[in-house]
């Protein structure tokens, strides 16, 4: 990897770049909390029981603060299988984790086990499972070969995608339209509990991969590099890609497959930030809050006429999908596979 | 995709089936397009869609029915006649199979493009579009005249005239009732106006909140239900649905709204109000019973 001559990561640094994203989030939360369909009065906002407030707290604020939490927790994952398969094009979404992720979620609520809070347990299931396989495949000869893995998982993707329209065959009508309702990746008003849950588990995930980030950094210098720094290799990827699981199945439960968030933001702060996972990884859990928050209000404000709110898969995807094409195209000197 | 591109393949190998002189005058279905249908009043018909089925039966026409759509099943009879798939993916294998003088499809029930693939297959197709309860008179007559039934779908079109205006009149002194009628609640999807459900719940004594949805069902915004603050919400049960879960356990995070706060949630059979067929008189009176309980007797 030509890592690009970045500054040192201080304290001071570290301090400084997230504070900014800090602000920059809260920023984004409170536009998006004041842009919706209706026209709120905040006067009544303030008191309880109003329409107004119901408006504000119920509908909006609990859709702002998912978007937010199911935003860290895509770029945080996205990261992390960056670092793992040495390749910026690896992110959940395009390693097939989400759609995994997705096949155990839409087990879960077709077969009526699909209790909201548990829901994301049964999407790290399936992201688990999905990562084991990528691995095992990706696995040549003992190493891991980041390229196959690679595939494997875009051919995973493909695959998944058949199994849940499958599924959704086998399901009683009501549920498989749930099913599919959700997987165009939509932001919904969750209840407060849903909410709770979703960002407990990103919060233990996210937790779990700021303490690994040095080993991040580590896995960089290739497999024989990181073990002569005295990393166990193998004991590392395992404890990533639990964590990156973690995240994913929490992300996927709430919202869907969302695809792209993963990629764009760490790519974006990785040119602005450099490459060290001790700052990178919080920057982009902050960032992909912040990416998440701003695409959902762009895609509120952009069917704002309609007077209904959009899944906010469509934006991410609007911007993601040429994003991945630029980062192709800027790399296509370099051998990536 | 594969059903459209499987019909193509059938429609290339029966492709002399489609150049078959008509053996009747035209006839006009109700998007105004000509259907020859092979004979005429026809006796062998496939209906694609529940409230064709339902206003079939009702005319005494069952003897010319010799397929159904998989969720034609009222009355219980229905669920006898061949099935010939879903509403949206119809088989076109089976269809052709049975050799029908017609398909009877409905705009509400059937996408177009469904409709136009069988007819490549030169299988006569009569649209029906029956969106508001005003246009339920006319489907049932031409109903009638499609199984030369006139004289039967006459009475049928009064007992259903006169059995919404019953309910209106019941309903008329009393205030309206501002009222959400529920599809589906997350995501949520409302009944909008121009349609037959918003046309029994204003005969029953409801305003529909949801008008600015636009017409048909659409997907509604949480911000405006929470602004127009409902007084009661329905939603249309169905006999799939997972008899645990309370249709209204997602409202129940709501008690701003005055239909959670004073518990004013109904569940009505869904194909009372979502069916353009006989029932709707039903329908009506289910509406009217949750909206007005101090008329009922």
């Amino acid at each position: 990897m030509n890592a690009p001559v970045a500054p040192r990561v201080t304290a001071a640094r570290l301090g400084g770049v997230l504070a900014l994203l800090a602000l920059a989030l809260a920023g984004a939360l409170v536009l998006a909390v004041t842009i919706g369909v209706e026209t709120v009065s905040w006067r009544a906002a303030l008191t309880a029981g109003t329409p107004d407030r119901a408006i504000v707290v119920q509908a909006r604020l609990s859709r702002v603060l998912l978007g937010a939490v199911v935003g860290a927790a895509l770029a945080g994952s996205g990261v992390t299988f960056q670092a793992l398969l040495r390749n910026p094009l690896a992110d959940p979404y395009v390693l097939g984790v989400s759609a995994g992720a997705a096949v155990g979620a839409t087990l879960a609520i077709l077969s009526g086990a699909g209790w909201a809070p548990l829901l994301p347990v049964w999407a790290f299931l399936g992201a688990l499972g999905t990562v084991a396989l990528v691995y095992a495949v990706g696995r040549v000869r003992g190493r891991l070969v980041p390229h196959v893995a690679l595939l494997a998982g875009v051919v995973f993707n493909a695959f998944a995608g058949g199994i849940i329209v499958a599924l959704t065959f086998l399901a009683r009508p009501g549920r498989a339209q749930e099913v599919l309702l959700w997987l165009v990746g939509a932001l919904g008003s969750p209840a407060w509990e849903h909410l709770l849950a979703v960002a407990a588990w990103t919060a233990l995930g996210l937790l779990a991969l700021v303490v690994l980030a040095p080993r991040m950094n580590a896995l960089a210098l290739g497999d024989e590099g990181a073990h002569s720094v005295g990393i166990d290799v193998e004991a590392t990827r395992r404890a990533l890609f639990v964590a990156a699981s973690l995240l994913t199945g929490a992300a996927v439960a709430v919202a869907g497959p969302i695809g792209f968030v993963g990629i764009v933001v760490p790519h974006a702060l990785r040119l602005l930030l450099g490459p060290d996972h001790r700052l990178l990884l919080p920057a982009s859990a902050l960032g992909g809050a912040l990416f998440l928050s701003l695409c959902d209000t762009a895609a509120r404000l952009a069917f704002l006429p309609l007077g209904s709110e959009p899944g906010v898969g469509v934006v991410t995807a609007l911007i993601g999908g040429p994003f991945f094409l630029v980062l192709l195209w800027r790399r296509r000197g370099e051998r990536l596979f | 995709m594969a059903t459209a591109r499987r019909a193509t393949v059938l429609a290339l190998l029966l492709g002399c089936s489609r150049t078959r002189a008509p053996t009747s005058p035209p006839l006009r279905d109700e998007l105004g397009r000509p259907v020859h249908v092979r004979t005429l009043p026809a006796h062998r018909v496939v209906s694609l869609a529940p409230n064709v089925t339902e206003i079939l039966f009702a005319l005494g026409a069952q003897e010319t029915l010799v397929g159904v759509d998989s969720f034609s099943d009222y009355p219980p009879a229905a669920t006898q006649v061949a099935r010939v798939g879903t509403d949206l993916e119809p088989s076109f294998e089976k269809i052709v199979a049975l050799r029908p003088d017609v398909v009877v499809t409905a705009t509400t029930a059937n996408p177009q493009q469904a409709a136009e693939a069988i007819e490549r297959m030169g299988v006569p197709i009569y649209v029906t579009r029956t969106e508001t309860l005003a246009d339920l008179e006319p489907t049932v007559l031409d109903l009638g005249v499609l199984v030369g039934r006139a004289q039967a779908a006459h009475a049928l079109a009064a007992r259903i005239r006169e059995g919404v205006a019953g309910v209106r009149a019941a309903t008329a002194r009393a205030p309206r009732v501002r009222t959400l009628l529920l599809v589906w609640s997350d995501p949520l999807f409302v009944v909008g106006k121009h349609t037959y459900t918003s046309d029994l719940l204003a005969a029953a004594g409801g305003a529909n909140v949801a008008e600015d949805a636009g017409d048909g069902f659409p997907k509604y915004s949480l911000e405006r239900v929470l602004r127009h603050q409902p007084e009661v919400m329905i939603v249309g049960s169905h006999k799939n649905d997972d008899p645990k879960q309370s249709p209204f356990a997602y409202w129940q995070r709501f008690p701003e709204l005055p239909a959670v706060r004073t518990g004013r949630l109904h569940a009505v059979d869904g194909d009372l109000i979502f069916r353009p067929g006989p029932r709707v008189v039903e329908g009506a009176r289910a509406l009217a019973a949750i909206l007005h309980p101090e008329l009922a007797r």
